[in-house]
């Protein structure tokens, strides 16, 4: 029961939780110093704006798909919601 | 979470976000060509470049530079003289006006060459494309009033932010991170979108906010430290009439702050009467000079009738937290690349406010309809009830 709790509880928040201290962590290493700073601060902050393309493209591309792909995705959510 | 509190927080949600989302999207619209101030300024203004008249030639005597400016404009008085040595070698940048009080709408900007004391740009005294983006973003043109109101509204920007990570929890409860749904309704579409771009964008919209917010606050704190800690530093002052006349020195009171924090660096000078300073000193503002304790700022005041060093103390944590918030809400601390990011966040930002706008009318006309349609059933239920009666 217990682990299960975890279980829903990183599910849900894992991910927000993991951006959050990403993102603070990209803007603080690029006042520690330049150069190498920089760089990491750089690759750190490219991170949120990596998973919220990533994620995000769904909502341009909905327009786009066909019927069948539709159906496949759709089923492939459902799927997704009863594990 | 029981359904009352998530429609309490979901009220909080709504109201706090319909009131700043306008103000908001302007903060937003007018901070992206902002983040690329000097570049744009760059591009829209020829580069200048003080090149030293010879290999290795000294600086002239900052007073030599300064006498040149105020040549140049006659009858003003000098407020500030900044040097930025990393991007603008060479370069004395001064803001005159017509008295040191002037409101900063009014304040005339030289460059000067250090080398040969000429001018090297004196743009006109007007609103150009980036000024007015500049005064719409810190006070709606609308001074400091203006200012403070719009840190209200990042106040309200915060509350919609909190509320907004409480309502995601029940809402996101079953589902995957970044889920979008496209094939339901339209709303949904939006909604996991909002969701989303809200959550991502949560930490840096939070430190922008929150920075912005504190810098709304510069102007009061700057009074209380003008009330508090300056006026203690001056006391023996109190009975002076303000400083007037042929001033002492300013390469001099330069040369008398560094020797008196020779591990730091001169920033900037607040001359005597300015809101940087009192009306019988020069202001000499150290800076550290590592990237770290550039943020960590020390005026030394000068007297500006004898050129003696009359105190030097870190500033109170209020005026403190505002200089080390400032980099945080420019995002001009990390390069060109941040600067992109800083869009590019920006950018998600605008379309969390324009999708909650949106959700927001997609609410309520979804209502009106359902509205409509328990009117048109009772309406019928009422005729039918009357034809009942009839019969």
């Amino acid at each position: 029961m217990q682990t299960n709790q975890q279980h829903t509880f990183l599910k849900l928040w894992g991910m927000p939780l993991f951006l959050f201290v990403i993102t603070i962590a990209g803007l603080l290493l690029a006042i520690i110093g330049t150069g190498i700073w920089h760089g990491l601060s750089w690759i750190t902050l490219s991170i949120p704006v990596y998973f919220t393309v990533k994620h995000g493209k769904a909502f341009l591309s909905s327009h786009a798909v066909g019927e069948g792909d539709q159906k496949q995705k759709s089923s492939q959510k459902a799927k997704g919601r009863r594990q | 979470m029981r359904a009352q509190t998530i429609n309490r927080w979901f009220h909080i949600h709504k109201w706090t976000s319909l009131v700043c989302t306008l103000f908001l999207l302007m903060l937003c619209i007018t901070g992206l060509p902002l983040v690329f101030y000097e570049e744009i300024d760059h591009f829209l203004h020829d580069e200048i470049e003080a090149t030293p008249p010879t290999e290795g030639a000294p600086h002239l005597s900052a007073d030599v530079v300064l006498r040149a400016a105020m040549e140049e404009l006659p009858g003003k008085v000098a407020k500030y003289a900044f040097w930025d040595e990393d991007h603008h070698p060479g370069q004395l940048f001064l803001t005159l006006a017509d008295s040191a009080e002037a409101p900063i709408e009014a304040d005339h900007y030289l460059t000067m060459n250090q080398y040969t004391a000429h001018v090297l740009e004196a743009p006109p005294n007007e609103m150009d494309f980036m000024l007015v983006m500049y005064y719409l973003h810190v006070e709606m043109l609308a001074g400091i009033p203006g200012k403070l109101f719009l840190g209200f509204m990042g106040v309200l920007f915060m509350l919609s932010m909190i509320s907004g990570v409480v309502l995601y929890g029940p809402i996101m409860k079953r589902f995957d991170f970044g889920m979008i749904r496209t094939e339901k309704s339209r709303r949904l579409r939006w909604l996991d979108l909002h969701n989303l771009l809200g959550i991502v964008t949560l930490a840096w919209a939070s430190v922008v906010g929150i920075s912005g917010v504190i810098n709304t606050l510069a102007d009061p704190a700057l009074e209380a430290w003008r009330d508090g800690q300056l006026a203690e530093m001056v006391a023996t002052y109190k009975d002076q009439p303000k400083a007037s006349g042929e001033f002492a020195s300013l390469q001099a009171a330069l040369d008398t702050a560094r020797a008196a924090a020779p591990e730091m660096e001169v920033s900037f000078v607040a001359f005597p009467g300015t809101l940087y300073s009192s009306n019988h000193h020069y202001a000499v503002y150290m800076v550290g000079n590592t990237p770290l304790t550039s943020r960590i700022i020390k005026p030394a005041l000068i007297d500006a009738k004898t050129g003696q060093l009359t105190d030097m103390r870190d500033m109170p944590w209020y005026l403190k937290a505002i200089f080390i918030s400032q980099p945080f809400h420019f995002g001009d601390y990390g390069g060109i690349p941040m600067k992109i990011l800083w869009v590019v966040l920006d950018l998600f930002t605008i379309i969390v406010l324009i999708s909650g706008l949106y959700l927001w009318f997609a609410r309520r006309k979804a209502r009106a309809a359902q509205l409509k349609r328990v009117l048109r059933q009772a309406e019928s239920l009422t005729l039918s009830s009357l034809q009942e009666d009839a019969n």
